[in-house]
């Protein structure tokens, strides 16, 4: 019996130590709260550089407004990955420049509602 | 020969005068050794560089930040081949066309009028074999060019004048004095400073040069033609002080001599171009021998490009290697994640540019009052950059920052975005150009394609002073061309 209860026992400890492995990460993350645009961020590779990104975009370019951005790319993304817009601002030569960064538009519309949703 | 021994009062018979022992004048005189053309090239200094003979070229300068008239220039035989960088290349086809949204464009004939004569502008400045754009059939060797998208922008390439150890590029003076000492229908005259441009009266025909020296003498050259090969700020000062028989200067009778100066910026660090994968052939950076040349790559607008976009020309250079900042990282971070590319080798490096001003006649030289040492009137530069010349730099950097997009390879940041950012990093590459201006038309120029100064039968003009349109290539080896070409010119005049 007791070898039987020091299995289980060193079982459920290294079950214990898996969960924590894999979700502390989750659980210390800096919380953010949930935005209007989380549906479009959610396209983004890295949440953090790409508000970093639109803050500086946004420094530069005071009229931005989120909620039409947000309506303009849903229209762009609705039917296609952003792999796929993305070649099309680059084909169409639709660029913005962040930080002195000539980018795709699209991209730098995403980062800066990255931004707003901080 | 010095000009100091010449008797004093005297007056020096032949049939054509050189004035300026340039490159110009240098390939213009070597250009007519063996013909029955008896030559004279006058050059203000000696064979090295003198204090008290430089100091001839200082002037004032208002406008934009310029290099000091009396540094910009080397008077000595060689002229500014004596600091030159050997940095050469062709001018481009579309540097030679009308067109409209680049204001008062255009030469009198295409590219292809001076193209017969590159090989031997290339064979003058010992720059190898005239590959230039054919140069990526040796470059593969030594590694892949940079790989761009569909666009307006290519990989071209300088090549460069023959480095002699620690001696740079081919220095005319010191490369050629033994060639022009050897031929028989040439005198060249050292320490001769050509101070006065004489008509004969009704102005129709230079009678005669002024020629002074720093130690008082004075004697005159009487010649059957003139070729005065100064440079593009000397040139224009030497016509407007021959005042005394057309009042506004020789060859001015449409007020165009001293304008339409230009030179090309060529400010430092002007962006950022980061390579997602790191590698860089090292004939980006540095010159890199192949195939019996020195050449360098660099980012230039192809023709159509400009001509759809309407900008400006330019040449891009990669330059030394830097670290991102946060931003920077974070938009790699983005980019490379939209794109699917691993930038974990990315490097980043600056570019440098060359960069083609709009012709301005405002941009100009005009003589004051003050004197120098041998009574000749100084100058005065008013020096303009518009905003249009750098936003169309802007727009030529934007297009490769989209092709380097689109092929996954890279991105580029640009760092100035107002005037002053552009003007705080501003240097320029010593290339005077313009003041002289070659044109048909007598009211839009000041000599014909032939380079003659129009209205006046005998007088000539030598040098990128004549170019009505700059490009961004450095103008050396396009002169030497243009050169060439007046030397067959010349030779049909004395038939």
């Amino acid at each position: 019996m007791a070898r039987r209860a020091f299995l289980l026992g060193t079982a459920g400890v290294v079950g214990l130590a898996l969960v924590a492995a894999f979700e502390a990460p989750r659980f210390f993350a800096p919380r953010r709260a949930p935005s209007p645009f989380d549906d479009l961020l959610a396209r983004l590779p890295a949440h953090d550089s790409a508000a970093h990104l639109g803050a500086a975009w946004l420094a530069v370019n005071k009229s931005f407004h989120a909620g039409e951005t947000a309506q303009k790319l849903r229209l762009r993304l609705a039917a296609r990955p952003l792999s796929a817009a993305i070649d099309s601002d680059l084909s169409q030569g639709r660029m913005l420049e962040a930080h002195g960064w000539v980018l795709p538009e699209t991209l730098v519309l995403l980062c800066a509602l990255a931004a707003k949703a901080e | 020969m010095d000009a100091r021994s010449v008797p004093a009062g005297s007056t020096i018979e032949t049939d054509l005068a050189i004035v300026g022992g340039g490159p110009a004048g240098i390939a213009l005189a070597l250009a007519l050794a063996g013909t029955p053309i008896r030559m004279l090239l006058l050059e203000s200094g000696g064979m090295g560089f003198d204090g008290a003979t430089q100091t001839l070229y200082a002037g004032l300068e208002t406008g934009v930040s310029y290099i000091p008239l009396a540094s910009t220039r080397l008077r000595y035989l060689g002229g500014c081949s004596n600091h030159w960088g050997g940095w050469c290349r062709p001018l481009d086809p579309v540097d030679f066309e009308a067109r409209e949204w680049f204001a008062h464009s255009g030469w009198p004939f295409p590219r292809r009028e001076i193209e017969p004569y590159f090989a031997r502008a290339q064979a003058l400045v010992e720059a190898g074999p005239f590959i230039y754009d054919e140069s990526a059939k040796w470059t593969q060797a030594i590694g892949a060019p940079i790989r761009l998208g569909p666009g307006g922008l290519y990989t071209t390439y300088f090549q460069f004048s023959k480095q002699r150890g620690s001696i740079l590029p081919t220095h005319f003076g010191e490369r050629y004095a033994e060639d022009l000492r050897r031929v028989e229908n040439l005198s060249l005259y050292l320490h001769a400073n050509v101070t006065g441009l004489r008509l004969a009266s009704g102005a129709a025909r230079l009678d005669r040069l002024d020629v002074q020296t720093l130690s008082g003498n004075r004697f005159a050259v009487k010649p059957k033609l003139a070729v005065v090969a100064a440079g593009g700020i000397e040139t224009p000062r030497l016509l407007l002080a021959s005042n005394d028989v057309m009042t506004q200067g020789v060859g001015n009778a449409h007020d165009l001599v001293g304008r339409f100066f230009a030179d090309h910026p060529i400010p430092g660090q002007t962006a950022t171009l980061a390579l997602f994968d790191g590698r860089l052939a090292p004939y980006y950076q540095q010159p890199q021998a192949a195939n019996g040349a020195y050449f360098r790559a660099a980012f230039a607008p192809r023709d159509d490009f400009r001509r759809a976009r309407g900008v400006a020309g330019s040449l891009a250079t990669l330059e030394g290697e830097v670290q991102l900042d946060g931003t920077g990282l974070a938009a790699l971070a983005e980019t490379a994640g939209v794109l699917g590319v691993d930038a974990s080798a990315m490097r980043a490096f600056t570019l440098g540019c060359g960069m083609e001003l709009t012709p301005d006649p405002d941009r100009r030289v005009t003589l004051v009052s003050e004197k120098d040492a041998l009574g000749m009137p100084r100058l005065k530069l008013d020096m303009r950059v518009s905003d249009e010349d750098f936003a169309h730099y802007r727009n030529t950097l934007k297009e490769l920052g989209r092709q380097l997009l689109t092929a996954r390879t890279g991105m580029v940041r640009l760092l100035h975005r107002s005037r002053a950012e552009w003007l705080s990093a501003m240097d320029w590459g010593n290339h005077h150009m313009g003041t002289t201006r070659m044109h048909d038309d007598p009211r839009r120029g000041v000599v014909d394609a032939n380079s003659k100064v129009h209205g006046i039968g005998n007088l000539f003009i030598a040098g990128s002073a004549v170019f009505p349109t700059y490009g961004a290539s450095n103008p050396t080896l396009n002169l030497l061309a243009l050169v060439l070409r007046l030397a067959d010119h010349l030779k049909g005049q004395f038939r």
